[in-house]
C-alpha cells in the first residue's frame, strides 16, 4: 500500500461524519445526499462535501438516477486499509516473538 | 486518526537495560528484527534497514528516552527488492519499557501520520531543528 493510498483511505476514515455516512450507506445499501441528510445531525451541503471525500479517496461511488446521485459503498479500498493493518501487525508478532526468543536464550 | 493503530504488548524475561540494548544497539537489533539495522542511537538518528531480499528502508529516532522510551518515524519511501523506490506509510513507532518483577514490560504501538484529507501538501525535507522540541508534530516529505 503506498503512501498516497493510505493517506486518502485513512484520511477519509478519520472523520466521524464521513464514517457514520460509510456505516449508513453499508446498512442501506444505497442512499443519496438528501435520505443521508435526514438521518444525521449535520446540513446536506455538508454531507455532499464529505461524499466528494469518500469518493475521492475511492471509497464510496455515485450514480446519477434522474434528479439526484445515489451513493453506495465500494468494498476494495476499505478491505485494502484492513489487510494492511492485519500485515503490519503480523510482522510486529513474529519480530516480538523473535525479540523474546533472543532474549530468552541469552539468559541461559 | 485513533492513536494505537496497531498496538502490541509483550512481557520480556530481561531487565529494561537489556531491552533497551535490544532496541538500541544495531547489532542486538539484527538478531531479531528481519533485518540487518544499523542505529545512530541518539534524538535525530537515522535507523537503516536492510531486508535479506535487498530492499532497503530508514528512519528517524523522534524521541529517546534511556530504557524508557523509543519513537521512530519511518521514511516515506522505501527500496524495494528490485531497486526501485517507492512511497509507503510514514507510520510512527513508538516503544515504551516499563520494569516488572519477572522482566520488562515492552509496548508497540505503531500508527499513521495523521494529516488533513486535503491539507497543503507535505514538506519536502526533514525538518531536525524541530527533533528537539515539539518532536510528534515532524513532518516528513514524501518522495514525489
Amino acid at each position: 500500500m503506498t503512501q498516497e493510498r493510505v493517506d486518502a483511505i485513512f484520511g477519509a476514515l478519520s472523520d466521524r461524519s464521513r464514517r457514520d455516512v460509510l456505516r449508513f450507506l453499508s446498512e442501506d445499501g444505497e442512499a443519496s445526499a438528501s435520505e443521508l441528510a435526514e438521518r444525521m445531525p449535520i446540513s446536506r451541503q455538508a454531507i455532499v462535501k464529505h461524499l466528494a471525500s469518500l469518493a475521492a479517496a475511492g471509497l464510496v461511488s455515485g450514480e446519477r438516477d434522474g434528479r439526484q446521485v445515489r451513493y453506495r459503498l465500494t468494498p476494495g479500498p476499505l478491505n485494502e486499509a484492513m489487510s494492511w493493518i492485519t500485515d503490519v501487525g503480523a510482522e510486529w508478532d513474529d519480530r516480538l516473538r523473535a525479540l523474546e526468543r533472543v532474549l530468552r536464550s541469552r539468559r541461559r | 486518526m485513533a492513536p494505537g493503530l496497531i498496538k502490541r504488548e509483550v512481557l520480556l524475561p530481561a531487565s529494561p537495560a537489556e531491552v533497551w540494548d535490544a532496541l538500541t544497539d544495531g547489532k542486538r537489533v539484527s538478531e531479531w528484527f528481519g533485518a540487518e539495522v544499523e542505529v545512530e542511537s541518539r534524538l535525530g538518528g537515522r535507523v537503516r534497514f536492510r531486508w535479506r531480499d535487498g530492499g532497503e528502508r530508514g528512519a528517524v529516532i523522534e524521541a529517546l528516552e534511556t530504557q524508557r522510551l523509543l519513537v521512530l518515524r519511518w521514511l516515506p519511501f522505501e527500496k524495494d527488492a528490485e531497486g526501485k523506490t517507492r512511497t509507503r506509510p510514514s507510520t510512527k513507532v513508538r516503544f515504551t519499557l516499563e520494569p516488572r518483577e519477572q522482566g520488562t514490560l515492552l509496548a508497540v504501538q505503531e500508527t499513521l501520520p495523521t494529516r488533513p484529507l486535503h491539507g497543503s501538501p507535505p514538506s519536502q525535507s526533514v525538518h531536525f531543528e524541530e527533533l528537539g522540541g515539539a518532536g510528534p508534530h515532524m513532518t516528513l516529505g514524501a518522495a514525489r
